[in-house]
């Protein structure tokens, strides 16, 4: 595996160029907007005077070319604003909410992974049965039913009427007062397991599963599906029929030869879905009262909470990028083929 | 009388199809004797590759075996159940392909793959030990600096390389019968006489019986002892080489001698005869050839011709040389 200096310069402007992109339409889209942010700032019992002196404080008196030139030089240094809202820096809010969201995708991406790709792989052996037509019929419904209303779904069924899981939130406080429980990377069950809190690590398991399968169903699906339709190709390759030919077992010759082709694949389409998962993120936190960066990005919008909607879409940008990146080096592991 | 390492008797397999049924190989019957190689020539879609992939059973889904026996070392291969074949697939049977670089899994080096057949072929556990023995046969295989090709990739390695590798991969496992399917034709003219140079001294020196497919009777010539001249699915001559050559008799045997390319000519035509090969769902009723024959008469529209022996050891299927056929 090689990754180049090129590659890694020309991935480091054209994340830089994403950034700037993005910042800039956000940031004319929330301008264009008619809201009166000010009033959010100046707070519920603002006289005149302090709404007029809250409009000169976030320069929303001068020409939008202006706002934008001091927003970006900001931004670029790190200071990406205090949000209206929460009157704390963006980038700290960010960062705060970040790890439920990374849980939650987190596991929501390594259901989808161990469950799809080896049933695409069971339908593609099994191709034309019972058994394929079910799970294709299930991997299409999957990727096409939408997250907010499955969410919704599974929160009345598991949660409201047969009282299996929990609904709302990502740990119960009371067990955390009890066992004092202590934030340390902000991963609460990576943190309970270091801490050996188990009582805290069960009731955040029970807590993440729901929301988790909710938002697995769409790239499990997708995953099932590139898995059956690429380990056809595969099936079907030359290779394969010669490492059977050559004597090497079946079994082997499935999961260890063919499967490797299919991987590095499927895991570049799961990176390209990753945006459209991060939406049904944003939905499943809102749903699931979920103190992620969903629900701090939903809370600014309704909100008109100008620097943080910049911000956490800026963030959803850089982020994407770097999951590509990430991708991209993935598969130059796995292919020699590929060089970066 | 030698050992017989693989008898076919009578074999016959259709490709079912949406336009209905394909005769691909139709009673077809040849022997190999222990180090002997025997050579399938034809041209393209005459039904060598299937004929060879049934032996491999590795024929398409589609593909269905009417009759016949495939006997090697004495067991029938047809009646065998999957457990008993996969003992002897890639272990008493084994297989060198037309493009060499589409054999290899490109995510995996030379060495993982050769390793693997021979851990699961010989038995082996010890790395080292299957490491030793995959060098020794990629060096068997006239491959230089092996320890390198063991460690390459298949993209990092020419054709002529990988067709090498996958003899070495072919012959490490010592099998009875080693099938190659035109194992030269995707190769430049140069590396295509050395291969062949590389297979025949290694049925020399091993011992190796080898089943040959080719559409070049004078690459038949170089490697093998005997030869099945095929036709649109069907066996039309069979006999030695030598015999065949210094006396072909089969109209079809003589139409390809003429136009056979040399080894190590410019480039490999097929060979050229005019009309082309008849429709396999409908094939006709008498003899196959006779639609493109100008010697044939009446009878060979409408009777087929049986396979005879006209000199001993020398068969033939044409109504010439059947006495009162041909007034
Ligand atoms: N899977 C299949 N389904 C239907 N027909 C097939 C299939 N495979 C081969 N055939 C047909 O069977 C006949 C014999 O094909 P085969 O591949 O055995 O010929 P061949 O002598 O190996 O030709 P070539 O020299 O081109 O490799 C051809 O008419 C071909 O079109
Ligand atoms: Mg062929």
């Amino acid at each position: 595996m090689g990754v180049s200096r090129e590659y890694l310069i020309q991935r480091t402007l054209l994340l830089f160029a994403v950034v700037l992109g993005v910042v800039i339409i956000v940031f004319i889209i929330t301008r264009i907007i008619p809201a009166h942010p000010e009033l959010l700032w100046a707070g519920p019992h603002a006289t005149l005077k302090q709404i007029e002196e809250a409009r000169k404080e976030l320069m929303l008196d001068k020409p939008i070319y202006v706002q934008l030139y001091y927003y970006l030089i900001n931004f670029f240094k790190g200071n990406w604003g205090v949000s209206w809202r929460t009157h704390r820096p963006v980038f700290d809010d960010i960062i705060n909410y970040l790890p439920a969201t990374l849980e939650l995708v987190t596991v929501a991406f390594i259901i989808a992974i161990v469950v799809g790709i080896p049933l695409g792989v069971l339908a593609a052996i099994k191709r034309g049965s019972w058994i394929d037509a079910v799970i294709r019929v299930l991997s299409v419904t999957g990727a096409s039913v939408p997250v907010f209303w499955l969410a919704m779904i599974a929160q009345l069924i598991f949660s409201s009427k047969l009282g299996w899981l929990p609904g709302f939130k990502r740990v119960d406080e009371i067990v955390v007062l009890e066992t004092g429980f202590r934030k340390i990377t902000g991963f609460i069950l990576l943190d309970s397991l270091i801490e050996r809190n188990w009582a805290v690590f069960i009731d955040a398991l029970k807590h993440i599963i729901l929301p988790s399968l909710v938002l697995s169903v769409y790239p499990m699906g997708l995953s099932a599906r590139m898995t059956r339709a690429l380990m056809i190709e595969v099936l079907n390759e030359q290779h394969f029929r010669a490492s059977i030919a050559w004597g090497i077992p079946k079994r082997t010759a499935l999961f260890k030869y063919a499967l490797k082709n299919v991987i590095a694949p499927v895991i570049a389409s799961l990176g390209l879905s990753f945006g459209y998962t991060l939406v049904g993120a944003y939905l499943v936190e809102l749903i699931f009262n979920w103190p992620g960066l969903g629900y701090y990005t939903a809370m600014a919008l309704l909100s008109y909470d100008y620097p943080a909607i910049i911000g956490s879409i800026t963030f959803v940008a850089i982020f994407y990028t770097v999951i590509n990146m990430i991708v991209d080096i993935i598969h130059a592991a796995i292919d020699p083929r590929v060089k970066l | 009388m030698k050992h017989k390492v693989l008898e076919v008797n009578d074999l016959t397999i259709i490709y079912r199809t949406l336009e209905g049924n394909v005769h691909a190989v139709d009673d077809v019957s040849f022997s190999i004797e222990k180090g002997e190689s025997l050579c399938l020539v034809g041209e393209s879609g005459s039904g060598k590759s299937t004929i060879a992939l049934a032996i491999m059973r590795a024929l398409p889904p589609n593909a269905k075996i009417l009759r016949g026996e495939i006997i090697l070392n004495g067991k029938d291969l047809l009646r065998m159940d999957e457990k008993e074949f996969s003992k002897i697939r890639g272990k008493e049977l084994s297989i060198i392909f037309q493009d060499p670089a589409a054999s290899f899994n490109p995510l995996f080096t030379v060495g993982e793959t050769i390793s693997d057949v021979l851990k699961y072929k010989l038995g082996i556990n010890d790395k080292k030990k299957i490491k030793e023995i995959a060098l020794r046969a990629l060096k068997e295989a006239g491959l230089p600096d092996v320890e390198r090709v063991y460690n390459s990739y298949p993209h990092e390695l020419s054709g002529g390389m990988l067709q090498r590798a996958s003899i070495a991969i072919a012959i490490s496992v010592n099998p009875s019968l080693l099938i190659a399917d035109e194992p030269t034709t995707m190769l430049d003219v140069t590396l295509q006489a050395q291969i062949l140079e590389t297979l025949k001294d290694l049925k020399d020196r091993l011992g190796l019986s080898i089943l040959f497919v080719t559409h070049n009777l004078g690459v038949a010539a170089f490697i093998c002892d005997k030869t099945l001249i095929v036709y649109a699915g069907r066996a039309l001559e069979y006999g030695s080489t030598e015999e065949i050559l210094k006396r072909p008799l089969h109209p079809y045997t003589r139409k390809l001698l003429k136009s056979v390319p040399r080894i190590g000519a410019k480039r490999e035509k097929l060979p050229f005869i005019p009309g082309s090969l008849p429709d396999l769902r409908n094939p006709p009723r008498g003899c196959i050839f006779a639609p493109r024959c100008e010697e044939a008469r009446e009878i060979c529209f409408k009777v087929r011709p049986k396979m005879l022996e006209y000199h001993p050891g020398h068969y033939v299927a044409c109504h010439k040389y059947s006495e009162g056929n041909w007034g």
